[in-house]
């Protein structure tokens, strides 16, 4: 109130102030937002609750207005007075207009005014109420706005309404009470539920306070499913929620899948995952529940905290699931991979620190290891504990026996750690294995043409490469890898052995210093026997 | 149809929006959402409406400075009405006096309203909405720029952008008339018509009957339909770039790697784009060719230089011809440095072998390769998601993967990714991507989404539709003879073919047994007069729900040009491989 009469005063107050009227005192609400001619108009011609009054306000399209009504559905005062404005179309709205609205004012903005419709306007009406939109005000309401009033600051002493100004506002006073009286009949009607969600589809005002029997409610669910607007659904099912005890929601629920998504879909884009993950349960829906339950824990960054969730997680959701029973083996395995990287992470990362180990200092670790899938994991200790007995937790003998990783992938991993170490030996050793009759064979479960090129990524030097490369069985495949490896001693051995002399020359002709020596003996040599 | 209308009509929207606020304001508008703005909205128009800062919205930002009045132009999402109410709560502490409008993008949500309700600060706020919903990209293309309708509406099945869809095509109507002659493939096409339906007689909005529809024919499509297509590696220039560069409302930026130059360079990729127009639908291997002998041309355009006699004849070429040559080349130089940037990549990536695997399994020969071929990358750890993609598509191919198979490649997959990745097999095998297959004892699983599951199912299509042609080298990459040329010949994309398996009948007439293996199935809403099928307007419009790819953009293009109809695509989003991988996995 003092806002709306001191138009001087501090914008701070006016905010207090009208703020602190929020409350339940509906009362006084609306004196607030009326000019102060207009209240007191009103309130000596007519004996007009408040709740009515605000009617009046829809109806000369005043924005701000059936917001009040909004905000009242939990204020249990009884002015939910909805349905004065609410279907009525835009056009419709705009001739019921007395005739002192400023209509031409309104049509400037009529697009964007028939874009937001009523309903939109209801909920931009908090502000507008408190009579500060300048544009909302130039929609509708023709003489002294509030907003003038309590916002210009800037001019103070502004003159008051003249007595032509009160007359039109007294027409438009009778005006409305004649429009009121229609509203105030039509007020307490139930909408039919087809209606209600038709308004919903389109953007329009509605209520749901009408319905108040259990069959109504469901009645106006499977309206809202049957409308296919996700919007009207789950707008549906909350007043359900809301209205009707626990366990009949969740009995009516389980009947209609569609509105079970659509609550589901709410409840994860609210965050609310301990609601999901029970009502998931409760529709049996238990791998869904235990997989999003996974998907929490997983989200821990502290070793600690992630291996107990995980733990936790383990026995309340995997162990006891017997259709679970692949995964929880899987995240059994996820935890001992975990609480195996805990303690190694913890001694390298001290080790490192310490500056005193060699290996750390000449290949400087990327990343903690904690977190790491096992296969990083793999080459991680390939790389720095590779010589470790399989009693040891970094060994990666041991890893591999965990968690039974194929011997490609353990040939992959150890030739690329090893080779970046320039441990050629380790990598003929890894390669090597016992022919049948006591001799040793180079073999390798990947194929030479890979282990090439795992090599040639790590930068291998020529002589080692040509020695894998010279045991790719097929010739072409042979000289084709050599090439793409780009090893010239290779691609030579390579072209000798397809015994393509000339392949050989023109090759040569491109090579310098001492590959081209090499193949120059090459092409001399007697003993090849050329194509 | 002239899109131009609708570009209009979203920029007086929008400005009467702003003019609701009539004084100066800060504008703080949605980071999905200002790509399409440049679009429609350019910095100076939404300066000429009074806006004084615009900001981007980022949630991380407690308090933002700025003039008394401020709009907030968001998508319409609880999270960031939640990061919006943090905002304000946070400045209403501070002692900040400012007035609020929150401007709903495409249409106001109740849990929008619910979130500002229950974070206290519905009294501070004005809430509008803007209808913007199609976006004209191009001549022949729209989008919805709503790339959360897939997850939404497929994964969550939450149908609030159904009516987004819904909505836009009565807009459409609006504008060009009712469109006579729908057909609906698949289960969210249905349902978009029937809302369709009720909103066309309900919005009030009078469809006089004598005005000729630009629009004949509508066919929704429904990407659940055809998930092999978006994990098809693309073989078309725009798909491409796409999928290298990320084209987002036909604007791309190019950074140094294609430019040469320090600063990233925005460029738009429209039909307006002469050369691009050219190149844009073509086999990447045809466009090199075109792009040099531009070049070739661009330089006698230069030569002709020498051959100027008098003052006037320079005068002219440094007017006319030099701006015009001078943009050819730029443009040229950009597409040549793209080129080269996809080639590299490819290079890098082993992409003759990857794309040998992925052929051979649309082919459903030599599984046990690929498979090994999809060990050895998961052994690599190669950092992209093309073996998962390479697993998905031989488990759509085969109706999901012999039991013993699934389980070892899905072990070797967690090993190689991280055992947390358990979560992506999960959404996978609730989305039908990737699946193990039932035997017949355990029952089959009461619900899961469709895809092209059950064992038969994709080569029982493939080879009704014939999509995998019999001998892909009879499919002409630099003159098209064959929608599958978009996949050098692998595969013809299944959606593609079902527009013209319609537009060829003229109907469903003969489909029947392709439309029982199409998930959700065909149906058709024809309510042309039976006088005035003649009058039908020849445009099909086709509006992928779900996203679709450049390919069957280019799929499309080149099938409306043998039917001599013309086309217009709408999608819900535009995707790659990878940002429609990425959706389902979340």
């Amino acid at each position: 109130m003092a806002a709306t009469r001191k138009p001087s005063e501090d914008a701070d107050d006016y905010w207090g102030d009208s703020s602190a009227r929020k409350g339940p005192s509906r009362k006084n609400i609306f004196d607030d937002d009326v000019s102060f001619e207009t209240a007191k108009k009103i309130l000596t011609t007519s004996e007009t609750l408040d709740d009515e009054e605000e009617e009046e306000f829809d109806l000369v399209n005043w924005q701000g207005d059936p917001v009040v009504r909004y905000n009242n559905h939990k204020s249990n005062a009884p002015d939910l007075s909805n349905l004065a404005v609410p279907i009525t179309s835009h056009a419709a709205r705009t001739t019921t207009l007395p005739p002192s609205a400023p209509s031409a004012s309104y049509g400037k903005y009529e697009k964007s005014s028939s874009m937001t419709h009523n309903r939109s306007q209801s909920l931009g009406g908090n502000v507008g109420q408190f009579g500060v939109n300048k544009a909302n005000m130039s929609r509708g309401v023709s003489d002294p706005s509030i907003e003038d009033v309590v916002r210009d600051t800037s001019t103070p002493g502004r003159k008051q309404p003249t007595s032509a100004d009160l007359d039109k506002l007294q027409k438009e006073i009778i005006f409305l009470r004649k429009e009121l009286q229609i509203a105030k009949r039509e007020r307490w009607k139930k909408q039919p539920v087809g209606d209600t969600i038709r308004n919903m589809v389109l953007g329009q005002a509605y209520t749901f306070e009408l319905y108040k029997s259990k069959e109504d409610k469901l009645a106006l669910l499977d309206k809202a499913i049957e409308s296919h607007d996700g919007n009207a659904i789950i707008a549906v099912i909350l007043f359900l929620k809301k209205t009707i005890k626990a366990s009949l929601f969740n009995l009516e629920m389980m009947r209609r899948p569609v509105a079970i998504n659509h609550y589901l879909s709410y409840l994860k884009h609210h965050y609310d995952y301990a609601q999901m993950v029970d009502f998931l349960g409760m529709l049996g829906r238990s791998e869904e529940a235990s997989m999003f339950k996974y998907k929490i824990a997983c989200q821990s960054k502290d070793p600690t905290i992630k291996v107990a969730t995980l733990k936790t997680c383990y026995r309340a959701h995997f162990q006891p699931e017997v259709q679970l029973s692949r995964q929880a083996t899987l995240l059994q395995e996820q935890i001992d991979l975990l609480e195996r990287q805990r303690p190694v992470e913890e001694n390298d990362s001290k080790a490192e620190a310490s500056g005193q180990v060699q290996i750390f200092r000449d290949f400087p670790r990327r990343a903690s290891l904690f977190g790491q899938p096992v296969t990083t994991t793999l080459y991680y200790f390939c790389l720095y504990h590779y010589d470790l007995g399989e009693n040891s937790l970094a060994s990666p003998q041991a890893l591999k026996a965990r968690h039974n990783i194929s011997d490609k992938q353990y040939l992959h991993c150890a030739l690329g750690a090893r080779a970046k170490m320039r441990r050629w030996k380790d990598i003929e050793a890894l390669l090597t294995s016992k022919g049948w009759f006591g001799g040793t064979k180079l073999k390798a479960v990947i194929g030479f043409d890979k282990v090439s090129e795992i090599l040639h990524k790590t930068k291998a030097p020529h002589d080692v490469l040509a020695k894998y490369v010279a045991l790719i069985e097929d010739l072409d495949q042979r000289l084709n890898i050599a090439r793409k490896v780009e090893c010239p001693k290779a691609v030579i051995d390579a072209l000798v052995a397809l015994k393509d002399r000339a392949q050989l020359e023109k090759y040569t002709a491109t090579l310098r210093s001492h590959e081209a020596l090499y193949a120059q003996d090459v092409l001399r040599s007697s003993s090849i026997k050329w194509k | 149809m002239d899109f131009q209308i609708i570009t209009q009509v979203l920029r007086d929207q929008l400005g009467h929006l702003l003019m609701t606020v009539s004084e100066q304001k800060d504008l703080v508008i949605d980071g999905e959402l200002t790509k399409p703005f440049d679009r429609f909205a350019g910095i100076s128009f939404l300066k000429q409406h009074g806006v004084e800062k615009i900001f981007k919205l980022d949630p991380t930002q407690k308090v933002i400075h700025g003039s008394e009045r401020r709009i907030y132009i968001v998508r319409a999402k609880m999270v960031t009405m939640k990061a919006i109410a943090d905002q304000i709560n946070a400045e209403l502490n501070r002692g900040d006096k400012r007035l609020y409008t929150i401007v709903l993008v495409p249409r106001r949500l109740e849990l929008c309203e619910m979130i500002l309700e229950t974070e206290g600060v519905l009294g501070y706020v004005t809430i509008e909405e803007l209808p913007l919903d199609l976006i004209p990209l191009d001549t022949d293309l729209m989008s919805l720029e709503l790339p959360d309708f897939f997850s939404s509406f497929y994964i969550d099945e939450d149908y609030t952008w159904i009516h987004t869809v819904a909505s836009s095509l009565v807009n459409l109507e609006n504008f060009f008339g009712i469109i006579p002659d729908v057909f609906c493939v698949g289960k969210g096409s249905k349902m978009v018509y029937e809302l369709m339906e009720s909103m066309r007689g309900l919005s009030g909005t009078p469809h006089p009957a004598d005005i000729r529809s630009q629009i004949g024919q509508l066919i929704l499509v429904d990407r659940n339909v055809d998930y092999v297509t978006p994990l098809c590696t693309p073989m078309t220039y725009e798909a491409l770039l796409d999928e290298r560069f990320k084209i987002e409302c036909s604007i791309i930026n190019f950074g140094h790697e294609v430019t040469g130059k320090t600063q990233d360079v925005k460029q738009l990729l429209t039909s307006q784009d002469e050369v691009y127009r050219v190149i844009r639908d073509r086999h990447f291997s045809n466009v090199f060719t075109y792009l040099s002998s531009q070049t070739k041309e661009l330089q006698t355009g230069y030569d002709k230089k020498k051959d100027l006699k008098t003052v006037g004849d320079m005068k002219s070429f440094v007017s006319n011809d030099l701006k015009d040559l001078k943009q050819q080349h730029r443009t040229l130089t950009y597409h040549i440095g793209a080129c080269e940037a996809i080639m590299k990549k490819k290079k890098s990536e082993d992409f003759e072998e990857y794309i040998k695997a992925e052929h051979s399994v649309l082919e459903g020969i030599e599984t046990k390769e690929n498979l090994t071929y999809i060990e050895d990358s998961l052994c690599r750890q190669v950092s992209s998601l093309s073996p998962l993609k390479l697993l998905c598509l031989l488990s759509l191919t085969q109706g999901g993967l012999v039991s013993s198979t699934y389980k070892s490649m899905t072990n070797q997959f967690l090993q190689s990714k991280g055992f947390e990745h358990m979560v992506d097999l999960y959404q996978l095998k609730r989305t039908g991507l990737l699946e193990e297959q039932t035997t017949s004892q355990t029952p089959v699983k009461p619900k899961s989404l469709p895809g092209i599951a059950k064992p038969s199912q994709f080569r029982t299509l493939a080879k009704k539709l014939n999509l995998i042609p019999k001998s892909p080298d009879d499919i002409n990459l630099r003159s098209p003879n064959d929608m599958s040329y978009v996949f050098s010949g692998a595969y013809t994309p299944l959606l593609c073919k079902v527009v013209e398996q319609i537009l060829e009948r003229g109907g469903l007439a003969g489909m029947e047994e392709i439309i029982k293996l199409i998930p959700g199935g065909i149906i058709r809403h024809d309510k042309t007069r039976p006088n005035g099928s003649k009058s039908k307007s020849d445009t099909v419009l086709v509006y992928f729900l779900g996203g679709c790819t450049f390919s069957e953009i280019a799929a499309l293009r080149y099938l409306v040009r043998q039917f001599s109809r013309k086309v217009v695509i709408a999608t819900t989003a535009i995707v790659t491989g990878d940002s429609f991988l990425k959706a389902v996995l979340q």
